[in-house]
């Protein structure tokens, strides 16, 4: 393909590349599923880029295609590596930021989460970037209301998982 | 506060301690190949009608038909013959329509549904094989039975019995095979779909 037209993509990618890392972040474990997870994304992108609009921006777009290749083409491969670093890289830097008990809930939170399956991962990972319901239930194809009620069944099930831990 | 909303602070704080790829590392990662599940269930389904049309062309030069000339049904062997092919052709029709609707800018559950739609036509086509080949089987068995002298002083009862078992057990290894195959590949795709679908209702 045209090499300007990847450059341009590339770029794009590279200046977004968080949303795709935070979709890691919810559903991969360790660092080699990170990467591959990454990957697997930045190729379901670059696949559906020739389509993609410039109207529409391009974050809107990586959304959909990042979240649905996480929930629904992403095949892990059978991998054992224990990387329990790499898994509590967000919580290293904060040790100034909070006490010691704000920073093991947070680390209890996010395992929680990792119990959760996907769809409810889903919209875990949505309700902490900020999108409303009407974007929510666009992303996932439910209805508005069936996506509050879902959410709010989510919380309910992440209080529940905290509470036995 | 909720929990949740605790975790959102955080959650934007992270940002700046994700890791980052570089323009390189993006680049090299899009000349890799893909492992997604719609391109392993393409290539499957690829091998299914492959797999269906060349044991047909295989039977076909085994010289099975001479049978049926002496017979005398070669019409009707002709007949069933073609009218497999004419649905074969529409069920690969039908695959590749399918499969060009499979969109990742869809809503999930709509991508979920349309990968799915293109698994159960293969499906269809696989059971449609089986069930036209043994169906096929038994009405030309059944004519060449009845219309040789050969056959005149054979028990024809015993005869089904045993054609019918073995079909039985043809289509037992099929389904186990399938099992297999699909199993661990549409497992989680299935139970995402089931769990959409169970929230919209």
């Amino acid at each position: 393909m045209n090499k300007a037209i990847e450059k341009e993509f590339v770029k794009k990618l590279e200046a977004n590349q968080n949303i795709a890392h935070k979709i890691c972040r919810i559903y991969a474990t360790g660092e080699a599923e990170h990467k591959d997870l990454f990957q697997e994304i930045t190729i379901q992108l670059w696949k559906a880029y020739p389509k993609f609009r410039g109207d529409a921006k391009f974050s809107t777009w990586m959304y959909r295609v990042a979240l649905n290749t996480a929930i629904t083409l992403y095949r892990k491969q059978k991998r054992r590596i224990k990387t329990q670093e790499w898994d509590q890289y967000a919580f290293k830097i904060k040790a100034e930021e909070y006490d010691d008990t704000t920073e093991q809930n947070l680390k209890l939170m996010y395992q929680a989460i990792k119990e959760l399956n996907d769809i409810d991962k889903a919209l875990v990972f949505l309700y902490l970037e900020d999108k409303n319901y009407t974007e929510i239930s666009e992303t996932l194809g439910i209805s508005e209301v069936n996506a509050r009620v879902k959410m709010n069944r989510v919380k309910k099930k992440l209080k529940e998982l905290l509470s036995i831990d | 506060m909720e929990e949740l909303d605790i975790l959102k602070q955080d959650w934007k704080k992270q940002e700046a301690s994700l890791p980052q790829f570089k323009t390189e590392e993006i680049c090299a990662m899009l000349k890799k190949k893909s492992s997604s599940l719609v391109k392993w269930i393409f290539f499957i389904s690829l091998l299914e009608f492959a797999f269906w049309i060349g044991l047909e062309v295989f039977s076909s030069f085994q010289g099975y038909n001479d049978i049926f000339e002496k017979a005398g049904v070669e019409l009707l062997y002709q007949l069933i013959l073609i009218i497999n092919y004419v649905v074969i052709i529409g069920f690969i029709a039908i695959f590749f329509y399918n499969y060009q609707k499979i969109k990742i800018t869809d809503d999930a559950k709509r991508l979920m549904k349309k990968i799915l739609t293109t698994r159960k036509t293969v499906k269809c086509y696989v059971w449609f094989n089986i069930v036209y080949f043994a169906l096929s089987f038994m009405v030309m068995n059944y004519f060449v039975i009845t219309n040789l002298q050969e056959f005149q002083n054979l028990n024809i009862w015993i005869f089904i019995g045993i054609m019918f078992g073995i079909m039985l057990l043809f289509i037992a290894i099929i389904w186990l095979f399938y099992q297999l195959l699909y199993g661990f590949l549409t497992r989680k795709l299935y139970k995402n779909y089931k769990q959409l679908e169970d929230l919209d209702l």
